[in-house]
């Protein structure tokens, strides 16, 4: 028996001496230095980085200026309405509008990248690739950051949790806007024009090249241009111009356009797959063909439609426009072709079934707008909450270009050839909208109009307004739905109200940084004016 | 009646010199010796044939010791054997036979195993040690106040060595006692008793049960104390007392009971509540649960949580230093769970079998179909919008008249079952012998679904086996083995949605079972009922071992050298099923409802996940434990542990499956793109050296040390290291001469404490730079493998240190009637690892570990007090009660930088929210205008205080409150009565100074989120109301509401925790059926509370912070116990 302990104890001792037992290395990690000389894994901390990017399924702007309404106040998009929006709730927007946080917590992962690069063991062509498509996110960044905020702190080092973190201040508009500009050049001149195959969707020249003439065109916009420095335009049009003739076309159908995989139009988009997909097609879908019905059109956008003759329905003073033809209780005849891709109408059917109106005994998820959304809806998906739709977010389209460029155009003094690219868009194959012939202002004005029909819910809208400085009279006017709420018969009545009171301060301009950060900077960080 | 088997070992005063005179028959002798020492039983009771005609006895106890095991000594010139006996018995016990064939003799017998002594009943001094001895015998009887006969019990000549302990029948004969000495008799237990010998042969004594257990043993941690000893703030309850609450979670028949724990369940389903528990309150930002130490080995809290109650013998909870022999992981408090072990004698079947009917505790009162309506009336009305419902419409909700399509739809009476059902079983078998001791016990619990024709559950089967083994005199063994398995089937139920439902909107279509689409098929009705719209199965197993040896290390009289390797081993296997379902369209033309699948999901959809963990200890103790002197009491250890733990991960998915008639992996898709499978795995590891040095004199002068050196991997080899000592000494005051004449106070120990103790509750590896796979991104349709660094880096994290200190008296007055215990304590919790996302910029863009940043004290007292007694005659009772004051303040903590001095955390307790102060609500323009509001605020919102006086509302106008939901005062009540073959006990539980969120967070906007809570709309703003004290509906996202005070309640109360009523089956009635105890009872569980949140529907012990609450359950129960 002794002997049996005596075997015992020795065991438990010698299990016990063992002095390394507590230097475990974790078993879900990889370590510091195996990442920095690996090719592959550099480029897999390459690939997460692309999550920074926002996209329209997930950031619903249309819901922050006119174009769409929901009554359960997606991320306070009533704010701007109710002038309930401060710098304590900011970060109840959607991360575009928001992305203070989410921008400069990815920042510190590109500056991490670019300390680390110069020492890694990596081939030189493998290290000027990394850096490119990592300079073109920064880029990404910092113009998200520059259209919500303005000038924001240029941030290019690692901070270290052990020295002072306050005091950081803001860089200019103009310091940020040219930081931006140097990293796109530098991505243009590095990066193929097109990523193809398993690679398309990272960064490339072209789109660097189409993010590039978005910005400008921002720039040179009234926000930005008080004085309409010409030189400022003439920037924005030679960026789009770059873009004209670099082997992209129009696509004919409209409606499809939107989930035709990487068709001739579409300059960068993001893709999904069904392990990570996006909710947007059931969230969109109406109650009646299984989603939810969010993103109702507003009846704002709904008259700003063209009939399909070129004639607007209504009159600056709100009467039917007589050459119209338009009859308000048939609104859905005769309207530009591209009305029927965004909005749902008595007599719509999709997927087989007919869009049903009337309130019934639930009245939840039915429109309030008199309307349901239509555009990006690929009928070929069973519509359900699976969160697996794999429609792709187009970011940038030939269509918009075309847009940027007249604009520029109209600008330059060159009205005809701004109206041979907005009339290119009205001409496509499916659209086929007769061309438009404005001057002067009233050019400028159809131009707008263009980008409002063409481009809407694509996120455009919510910029367009500000940076084009229509936002005082586009959002001082009231949010309108068509419904007639207490109708419960089984006919739908439309019959128009104001869904949210119109409402603008210069303020909203720019989002206000988080009250919390102005706090954490040590009062270092500048509020944007009004806030 | 309380035993305890090491008392009895360790008290064994042997008559050595006069045993020694027997020369004789020296090997009787050291047989008698033997059965001398040890309790006597006999676990053999052996059924024996035989057929004798005329045979003396020796012959026939040669023939039964041919016949069976049994071997018979005797003494031939005591006993005479030459009787002649004729006996024929084909099944009878041998002690029955025995019996009979010492009938007509002189002779008696006893038995031990397989060992029968025999020896002569007549002669002076009746036995073999006695038959020499000289005159002075005394013999006696030791009962229980029952009459029953109890073994074990010491008796000795006061202040001499010389002493016995009585047989299995109580029976005792102590030899060569002076005529005018004393008789001590003790036993764990039980007040010891001395009695005067005054020339007496014969003393029969009955012991009564301690009141407050003066012999009482406590776990102290790797040991056990003797209650009086002790010197640190410890409480032990045995579970007999937690046992009374028909609540399934030990935790829950807790509450009320210790002085100093904080216990709050939080609400919860089957198999799934919450309980939250805190020692001496909350002293980290980060995770304040105590360590469970399961049988000596740190297990984790679920092991707790779903222990079998009727395993437990007790538990035990070390609130200051005396937790430092924990060292690392000992700063939130440690609890001690011991559980059953055998006890030497025939073996003791116990049964018992509980039904239970369980109800929430509340309903929240939630707005009718009519009110709802006229709160959307008002929204539309306040924005200058048209009515959505008229008033004959609204009529028609109030009244009923229209049910179809005005309907006043009662979400929680369509989804709660009035009652629902839980069954408890237990059955265990426990005894021994002086070489083996055994418990053995398994249980059954099962609790159905709350929901009308729901069909999840919660099962449990749980066995225990815990056999403690006797190899040689020195060395002991003891095998624990248990198991448990769970199973468990819940649904994938949006409780947000019970709270939320719509109540304008039926269920079900009027006289059908067709699901309505309620709200795009959220209609909770079918997810409570619909397997198919989502189930997660669990089928946990649970199984720890241990194996420990003692060896009394021979040649050094006290020391010995104890060890314990332990192996735990869990899984986890968890199925997520989701599948299709249907609502139902009405076709108002045909009249037919017309199936349309849910939108929940187009497809089923099963994930599977297999967790398995591994967790090793072993541990290494060298003790001394010896008296010199008679007054010098030590008892020291050193000793080593470790621990390693091992977790594998495994989980796969599939969806897009064809059917949904099998829902196994298989069956799904074959596309991998709707495949999925990952996997990991983890570790820790931990070492420790630790010992403990106790030391009393006379049990008066007190004192213990212990000091304890942990290595967690948690941190870099440089900060891993840590030393927790703890110190703590006691003055039993009434063991000195000059207390002697204070008849009313029979003890009076005061004692003090301090200790440093540690918490590494923390991610690990936070000193690492690391990086993991995650963040994938889709290029051309295929997934892309993205790797994400896990957070920055600090090299320097290491231990909270908690420094405590604690001051406490014990007292017991006029015989125990009156006990008192006071602790006074500070603790002082350092290095607190906590993040700085106040005050870290986000430019930054550091995703910021745990540093060591912050200080908290707790301040408090508790105080408990006993009472027992009887009234008249046939009435005994024992009350007792106890309060705990807590002050909890941050002194340090990292604070967002610009703050006003009313927001800041320093000074306040941790937790403390910050609120926008609520003053009232806005009348009108006027009103308004009178006073600064918050952006887009208009009449009907709130009037919030603008605390810094700017004319602006915003962040800086939120006040920090005074207190948390955490509380600073707690107490409880409890009260025993007997009356004949009654019993009652009831408990209570209150807490004060807290404060609860009492309402969802979800906006106060109906049409938009859905429905609310009726006491909103109760004098609420209007059009017409406007002097309100309610905000209008149509609150939206962003502004003031979840965060202010008008959410908040003060949430005190007193409840009757638990209660029971007990009956006790007379003996004489069960005499003849074998069970020598059956006791049946009723009994409840949260019966009734006492406290503010009643107009809300709102259990006070749920926190609404985390959305709408799952109220705890309110249980009657009916049970029987057996005992055979």
């Amino acid at each position: 028996m002794k002997k049996i302990i005596l075997f015992l104890l020795t065991s438990i001792i010698l299990f016990a001496c063992n002095d390394d037992m507590l230097e475990l290395t974790p078993l879900d990690r990889i370590s510091e230095s195996a990442v920095w000389n690996d090719e592959n894994l550099l480029q897999a901390y390459v690939n997460a980085q692309y999550n920074v990017i926002q996209d329209g399924f997930t950031n619903n702007l249309m819901y922050y200026s006119d174009e769409a309404y929901s009554q359960f106040d997606p991320s306070s998009a009533f704010g701007f309405r109710n002038n309930t929006l401060t710098a304590d709730n900011v970060e109840n927007l959607y991360t575009t509008l928001n992305f203070w946080e989410t921008g400069y917590s990815y920042l510190y992962n590109l500056n991490q990248f670019f300390v680390n690069i110069e020492e890694s063991a990596i081939s030189d062509d493998a290290k000027t690739s990394l850096i490119a498509e990592m300079r073109f996110l920064r880029a990404y960044i910092y113009t998200t950051l520059l259209n919500s905020y303005g000038g924001v702190p240029i941030i290019d080092k690692v901070f270290d949790l052990s020295e002072e973190l306050t005091g950081v201040t803001r860089n200019s508009y103009d310091e940020v806007l040219q930081y931006i500009i140097d990293d796109l050049d530098y991505v243009i001149q590095t990066l193929p024009a097109k990523q193809t195959g398993s690679d398309a969707g990272k960064a490339s020249g072209d789109v660097a090249q189409a993010m590039k003439s978005r910005l400008l065109l921002y720039d040179a916009r009234a926000l930005h241009n008080p004085t309409d420095d010409v030189t400022k335009w003439q920037a924005a049009s030679d960026a789009a111009a770059e873009l004209l003739d670099a082997g992209y076309s129009l696509y004919p159908d409209y409606g499809t356009l939107f989930f035709s995989d990487g068709n001739s139009e579409i300059i960068w988009q993001r893709y999904y797959s069904p392990e990570i997909g996006h909710s947007f097609t059931f969230q969109s879908s109406a109650p009646l063909h299984g989603g939810w019905g969010l993103f109702d059109p507003t009846q704002n956008l709904v008259d700003d439609y063209e009939m399909s003759n070129g004639e607007m329905p209504y009159l600056e003073d709100g009467s039917v426009n007589p050459e119209s033809g338009y009859d308000p209780d048939q609104f859905w005849v005769d309207r530009d072709p591209r009305f029927y891709e965004l909005v749902t109408y008595p007599g719509f059917v999709f997927q087989g079934k007919e869009t049903v109106y009337y309130k019934g005994l639930y009245t939840q998820d039915f429109t309030q707008t008199g309307y349901y959304n239509h555009k990006f809806l690929d009928p070929s998906y069973v519509i359900a909450n699976t969160g697996n739709f794999t429609t792709p977010w187009i970011h940038y389209r030939l269509a918009e270009i075309y847009l940027n460029y007249a604009e520029a155009q109209y600008h330059l003094g060159n009205e005809d050839l701004a109206r041979q690219y907005v009339n290119m868009v009205r001409a496509r194959e499916s659209v086929d909208m007769p061309p438009i012939d404005e001057t002067g202002d009233e050019l400028l004005a159809k131009i707008y109009h263009e980008r409002r029909i063409e481009l809407v819910y694509e996120g455009h809208r919510y910029f367009d307004i500000r940076t084009t400085k229509m936002a005082p009279e586009t959002q001082s006017e009231p949010l309108i739905g068509n419904i007639d709420a207490t109708e419960t018969d089984e006919e739908y009545v439309y019959q128009r109200q104001t869904l949210l009171p119109g409402n603008w301060d210069d303020k909203f301009y720019y989002t206000p940084i988080p009250y919390s950060e102005i706090k954490r900077s040590n009062g270092s960080l500048e509020q944007n004016p009004g806030w | 009646m309380k035993k305890n088997e090491s008392r009895m070992e360790s008290v064994c005063f042997l008559p050595v010199k006069k045993l020694l005179l027997m020369a004789k028959i020296t090997a009787l002798f050291i047989l008698v010796a033997f059965m001398q020492v040890s309790a006597k039983s006999y676990s053999q009771v052996g059924k024996i044939k035989l057929s004798v005609n005329n045979a003396t006895l020796v012959e026939v106890f040669q023939q039964i010791e041919n016949e069976s095991d049994y071997r018979f000594f005797y003494d031939n010139e005591q006993v005479d054997l030459t009787k002649k006996v004729t006996v024929s018995t084909e099944n009878k016990e041998l002690s029955e036979l025995l019996n009979e064939l010492f009938l007509d003799t002189d002779l008696t017998y006893e038995m031990m195993d397989n060992l029968i002594l025999v020896k002569s009943k007549n002669k002076a001094g009746d036995d073999l040690i006695s038959a020499k001895s000289e005159q002075g015998d005394i013999k006696g009887k030791v009962t229980d106040i029952n009459g029953e006969p109890m073994p074990g019990v010491t008796v000795v000549v006061k202040g001499t060595t010389n002493g016995t302990i009585t047989d299995i029948d109580g029976s005792y004969i102590i030899s060569n006692a002076p005529e005018d000495g004393i008789l001590e008799f003790s036993f764990v237990g039980m007040r010891a008793q001395e009695v005067e010998i005054a020339g007496q042969s014969s003393i029969n004594v009955t012991l009564v049960e301690d009141m407050i257990g003066i012999e009482e043993v406590v776990a102290i941690g790797y040991g056990t104390q003797k209650k009086e000893t002790v010197t640190g703030a410890i409480t032990q309850v045995n579970t007999e007392d937690v046992n009374l609450s028909p609540a399934p979670k030990l935790t829950d028949g807790l509450a009320g009971r210790v002085s100093g724990v904080i216990i709050n369940q939080r609400g919860g389903e089957p198999g799934r509540t919450e309980t939250e528990i805190f020692i001496r309150g909350r002293s980290t930002t980060e995770d304040s649960s105590p360590l469970y130490v399961i049988d000596g080995i740190a297990r984790d809290y679920n092991g707790l949580d779903r222990l079998d109650p009727n395993d437990i013998e007790s538990l035990t909870v070390l609130k200051d230093a005396s937790a430092a022999i924990y060292g690392a992981r000992a700063a939130n408090g440690v609890i001690l769970i011991t559980t059953k072990r055998g006890r030497i004698g025939k073996p003791t079947i116990k049964a018992s079998y509980n039904h239970g009917f369980s109800q929430p505790t509340r309903r929240e009162n939630l707005a009718s179909s009519a009110q709802f309506a006229e709160a959307w009336n008002l929204i539309n009305a306040v924005n200058g919008l048209e009515p959505q419902y008229s008033d004959e419409e609204i009529q028609k909700f109030a009244d009923g008249s229209d049910p179809v399509n005005y309907p006043n739809t009662r979400w929680y009476d369509v989804i709660y079952k009035d009652w629902k059902h839980q069954d408890r079983a237990n059955l265990s078998v426990s005894g021994g012998s002086e070489k083996v001791k055994y418990f053995v016990g398994a249980g059954y619990l099962q609790q159905k679904s709350p929901f009308n024709d729901g069909f999840g559950y919660n099962k449990q089967y749980n066995i225990r086996s815990n056999l403690d083994a006797t190899i040689t005199p020195d060395l002991t063994v003891s095998i624990d083995l248990s198991g448990r398995l769970d199973d468990i089937l819940s649904g994938d139920i949006d409780y947000p949605h019970i709270y939320l439902g719509y109540p304008y909107v039926n269920a079900f279509w009027p006289g059908t079972d067709y699901y309505t689409d309620a709200r795009t098929g959220d209609n909770v009705a079918l997810m409570t009922r619909e397997k198919d719209y989502g189930y997660t199965s669990t089928d946990r197993g649970v199984f720890t071992s241990s194996l420990s040896a003692t060896y009394n290390i021979p040649g050094v009289d006290g020391l010995s050298l104890a060890g314990t390797f332990a192996y735990d081993y869990n899984k986890n296997y968890e199925k997520d099923y989701t599948g299709v379902t249907y609502i139902y369209d009405y076709d108002q033309s045909s009249g037919e409802y017309i199936p349309k699948m849910n939108s929940n999901s187009s497809t089923p959809t099963l994930d599977v996940a297999f967790l398995q963990g591994k967790s090793q200890t072993a541990n290494l103790r060298l003790a001394y434990v010896k008296t010199f002197n008679d007054v010098h009491n030590i008892d020291a250890f050193v000793a080593y542990e470790q621990n390693k733990t091992h977790i594998d991960n495994l989980s796969a998915g599939r969806s897009q499956f064809l059917s949904g008639a099998i829902h196994e992996l298989f069956a799904g898709t074959a596309d991998k793109n709707y495949q999925t499978n990952d996997g990991s795995a983890f570790e820790t590891a931990r070492q420790n050296y630790f010992g403990r040095i106790q030391y009393d004199y006379a049990n008066k002068y007190l004192f213990q040390f212990s000091l304890r050196r942990d290595g967690s991997q948690n941190f870099a080899s440089d900060k891993r290291w840590g030393w927790f000592p703890g110190v703590s000494a006691g003055w039993t005051l009434t063991e000195e001469s000059f207390m002697k004449g204070l008849s009313s106070l029979d003890f009076l120990k005061i004692r003090a404490s301090w200790g440093q103790l540690g918490n590494d509750n923390v991610d690990a590896f936070q000193y690492l730079t690391a990086y993991s796979y995650g963040d994938n991104y889709i290029f051309g349709g295929t997934t892309a493998q993205g790797l994400v660094q896990s957070g920055v880096p600090n090299p320097n994290i290491t231990w909270e240190v908690a420094e405590t200190t604690d001051l406490g008296v014990e007292a017991r007055m006029w015989g125990g009637k009156l006990g008192m215990d006071v602790d006074l304590f500070k603790t002082r919790r350092s290095n607190i690892l906590a993040t700085r996302n106040a005050s870290v910029p986000y430019y930054t863009g550091l995703e910021l570990p745990d540093e060591n940043i912050g200080i908290v004290e707790n301040k408090g007292l508790e105080l408990t007090l006993t009472n027992r007694g009887q009234i008249g005659n046939e009435i005994e009772y024992s009350l007792a009660g106890n309060f705990t004051y807590i002050h909890n303040e941050v002194i340090d903590i990292d604070e967002a930088p610009l703050s006003e001095d009313y927001q800041l955390q320093t000074g306040k307790p941790i937790g403390a929210p910050l609120l926008y102060e609520v003053i009232g609500i806005f009348k009108d323009e006027a009103d308004l205008a009178s006073y600064p509001s918050y952006s887009g605020y208009g009449p009907g919102d709130f009037k919030i205080l603008d605390a810094n006086d700017d004319g602006v509302i915003n962040s800086n106008d939120m006040i920090r409150q005074d207190l948390s939901s955490s509380p600073e005062i707690v107490f409880g009540f409890t009260s025993n009565f007997q009356y004949k073959q009654f019993e009652l006990n009831l408990s209570f539980q209150g807490q004060a100074r807290v404060l609860v969120t009492a309402l969802p967070v979800f906006p106060f906007n109906p049409p938009a989120f859905g429905n609310f809570n009726a006491w909103l709309v109760e004098d609420g703003w209007t059009l017409e109301n406007t002097d309100a004290t309610k905000p209008k509906p149509g609150i939206g996202f962003g502004v003031p509401y979840s965060n202010t005070t008008f959410l908040q309640r003060n949430g005190a109360f007193v409840r009757l925790k638990n209660a029971e009523l007990a009956y006790n089956i007379p003996k004489s009635l069960l005499s003849r059926t074998g069970i020598s105890n059956c006791r049946v009872y009723v009994s409840g569980y949260n019966l009734f509370s006492i406290d503010g949140l009643k107009d809300l529907g709102v259990d006070p012990e749920v926190n609404s912070g985390f959305g709408v609450p799952v109220m705890p359950d309110r249980i009657i129960n009916l049970g029987v116990s057996l005992t055979l």
